[in-house]
């Protein structure tokens, strides 16, 4: 393998990962067509989707255990409400599976970009409110910036619950993964606050990247060497990502995720248009 | 330790394991001495989520949070299921 094209893999791993451990994305939409449009540069033949998912997966578990560690050591991170919305992403992942038979691929990418640019505006219109302290809250999240604690209940778990399903149903069917419409869930819906909802996001996506990298993995469609400098690369963005976190209060976070967001679904139009 | 304690250092020490030998066989990979060491280091970073939710699921029960620990356990049957839907 061409030594430029890992170590190009490992700077768009590094930045990957600040930015996946910073939002609590995965990062594999900046990841995959990297892959395959740099790839194409240096490899005979290029890199296939598959390989560039599959390579892409594993980095996405670099970014998430590595900032997760930094979260949970922080009193960031909510475990259990990973724990119980994952179940309802894992779900939709699964029926995502079954129906992409029968759903057209513009459809699924229409669906996903209305989605993000309707959770990025309210984001928008509504970023100077973050979640404020409930006394009786089930949960206590610690502010880094602030070096306060918030308690915080769940609000609409069922409704949550559902829509993280739908969230996983539309990541399974578009491949990008699910962390940006989650942590809106999380946030606007069930009352979690941004901060919280961010690194609680990134826990979650490292759980779902398992079940489809292991697969891709022991089936040795994984490229060892390109995978190794991308998860590096996301491993080491991840550590300075998760520490640049404290400097942002909840609304800078949800602004900047907003403006995220946006740049995302443009993304999304040009990969529906082929431009990239 | 509480449940987030035991699972953040279960997972600071399997990724950092999996790290330094996805390095090493990194180096022995460039070296044209085999694939091995650089596989099995991806295989334990690739396996370490889940390690991390074993771990949350046994602190759990330690805590006698059972509520937690059965939606953890319900997790980890589903994501096999999921798996084994994929796979198949």
């Amino acid at each position: 393998m061409d030594p430029t094209f890992l170590i190009i893999m490992l700077l768009i791993g590094l930045g990957a990962g600040i930015l996946g451990s910073l939002f609590g994305i995965g990062g594999g939409l900046f990841i995959v067509p990297a892959l395959t449009l740099i790839g194409e540069l240096f490899i005979d033949g290029g890199i296939s989707a598959k390989q560039a998912a599959a390579i892409s997966l594993v980095s996405i578990i670099a970014t998430s255990v590595g900032s997760t560690v930094f979260y949970l050591d922080h009193k960031v991170s909510n475990i259990r409400l990973g724990l119980l919305l994952e179940i309802s992403t894992v779900i939709g992942a699964v029926a995502g599976a079954v129906l992409s038979g029968y759903l057209e691929d513009w459809l699924v990418m229409t669906i996903f970009i209305v989605v993000i640019i309707a959770s990025a505006t309210r984001m928008m219109l509504n970023r100077k409110k973050d979640i404020q302290d409930d006394e009786g809250g089930e949960f206590t999240y610690h502010d880094i910036k602030t070096g306060k604690d918030t308690r915080y209940s769940l609000k609409n778990k069922p409704l949550g619950f559902v829509t993280c399903s739908a969230a996983g149903i539309i990541s399974s069917l578009s491949g990008v993964g699910g962390g940006l419409i989650k942590v809106p869930i999380m946030n606007m819906m069930m009352g979690v606050p941004m901060k919280a909802a961010t690194a609680t996001s990134s826990y979650m996506i490292g759980i779902t990247a398992f079940s489809g990298a292991i697969i891709y993995f022991l089936g040795g469609q994984v490229l060892l060497d390109v995978a190794a400098f991308t998860t590096i690369g996301t491993f080491i963005g991840a550590v300075i990502g998760s520490r640049i976190s404290r400097i942002f209060d909840g609304s800078s976070m949800k602004r900047y995720f907003s403006i995220l967001l946006f740049i995302i679904a443009g993304l999304m139009i040009l990969r529906v248009g082929g431009v990239l | 330790m509480s449940a987030e304690r035991n699972t953040s250092l279960t997972l600071k020490y399997s990724l950092v394991i999996g790290m330094a030998v996805v390095i090493a066989g990194l180096v022995v990979y460039l070296m044209d001495m085999g694939d091995e060491i650089l596989w099995t280091g991806l295989l334990f970073v690739i396996i370490s989520p889940l390690i991390g939710v074993a771990v949350t699921t046994v602190s759990l029960w330690i805590e006698k949070d059972y509520k937690w620990m059965y939606v953890a356990l319900v997790l980890i049957a589903i994501s096999v299921v999921g798996i084994l839907v994929k796979y198949l």
